[in-house]
């Protein structure tokens, strides 16, 4: 899931990458496509290959987001399941719903701390 | 003729009782060692009252320290922490009152409320005594209690109690007067805190609550023989 950002990496790997990740929009997917159909030494930093690059970059920054958060649960899938996992993690929504649900627990948790040092003294 | 002489003798002793135990009460705790044990009485109940006021009010005790010295610490959590605050000198003072009241009412009665308080010294150092020190003192106050139980008339044990209550009233009169050493800790730097009414006055509304218990006895002692 390493992505390098720079113009002069190899389209190939870029590719791949996206296949990883995500599937690209219609219009960056089309400006690989005529990136690749160059043989490396001729690639040249032009403003599609930029935009797209900056594109990758940003989706796979979020899909290592997620995965960081899912990786528990992608842990039960078979496969080369990136973009799998991709799809098991959950929704922004449900993201903090969970969110929320533990830091109700986690106020339980605070209570029980302040019980236990929350005490008054009287002389 | 020798009725008649007696008769005024019982009388006079009944009328100044009061005042005979407040002397009383004064010059033990002019005592060096046998006054020590009615200063751990007042801080008992002291603490006690703080404990009380916690639990009345929806809180709990966690723990109730005696130290030799006289002083106390009573820990609590939750409750209304003015109403705590407050019942410590007022508690005190309230249960000086008591113990004398109760023990001048008839002494079936004085022996239930000895019973009473026995349970409530068990109580604590079941419950809310943690420390040795603490609980060695508690102990001691217990055994005075259930020596004066156990006296071979109930008479006696009136006697023993008005004895206690007023010692503990008297105590009580004094310890307030501890609070004003600049320091502003305790009870009184407490409610300075919680109501912005200075500590003195605190300690000024404790003194006067303290005369008012004992002028209210002496008056109580004196309408009983009427």
């Amino acid at each position: 899931m390493q992505i390098n950002t720079s113009a002069s990496q190899n389209t190939p790997t870029i590719k791949h990458q996206i296949n990883d990740v995500k599937k690209p929009a219609p219009q960056s997917q089309a400006a690989l496509r005529i990136e690749s159909e160059k043989p490396p030494s001729q690639t040249r930093p032009q403003r599609f290959d930029i935009e797209a690059l900056s594109q990758i970059s940003q989706e796979s920054q979020i899909a290592e987001i997620g995965l960081s958060t899912s990786k528990q649960s992608s842990d039960n899938y078979s496969g080369n399941g990136t973009a799998k996992n991709r799809y098991d993690q959950p929704s922004q929504q449900n993201k903090s719903a969970v969110a929320a649900y533990q830091s109700v627990g986690n106020q339980s948790k605070k209570e029980g701390i302040q019980q236990v040092f929350g005490v008054d003294l009287f002389a | 003729m020798p009725e008649l002489q007696i008769k005024p003798d019982r009388s006079f002793r009944q009328k100044y009782q009061f005042w005979f135990y407040l002397i009383a009460a004064f010059l033990i705790l002019q005592l060096p060692i046998i006054s020590v044990p009615f200063k751990w009485l007042e801080s008992y109940f002291h603490e006690i009252s703080h404990g009380l006021s916690a639990l009345v009010t929806g809180g709990s005790i966690v723990q109730i320290q005696l130290f030799p010295n006289g002083s106390g610490l009573c820990t609590t959590r939750g409750g209304l922490n003015f109403l705590i605050s407050f019942m410590g000198y007022a508690g005190a003072i309230f249960w000086g009152a008591l113990i004398y009241s109760i023990a001048s009412v008839h002494q079936r009665i004085a022996k239930i409320f000895s019973g009473l308080v026995i349970c409530l010294f068990i109580v604590s150092l079941l419950f809310w005594i943690r420390d040795i020190l603490s609980f060695v003192i508690v102990t001691i106050l217990l055994s005075i209690f259930i020596a004066q139980f156990k006296l071979p008339k109930s008479h006696y044990l009136q006697v023993a109690l008005k004895l206690t209550g007023i010692l503990v009233l008297v105590n009580s009169l004094y310890s307030p007067w501890y609070l004003i050493d600049g320091r502003s800790l305790g009870d009184g730097a407490a409610l300075a805190q919680l109501t912005m009414i200075p500590e003195f006055i605190w300690v000024f509304i404790w003194s006067i609550i303290g005369i008012s218990s004992l002028v209210l006895l002496a008056k109580k002692s004196s309408f009983a023989i009427k």
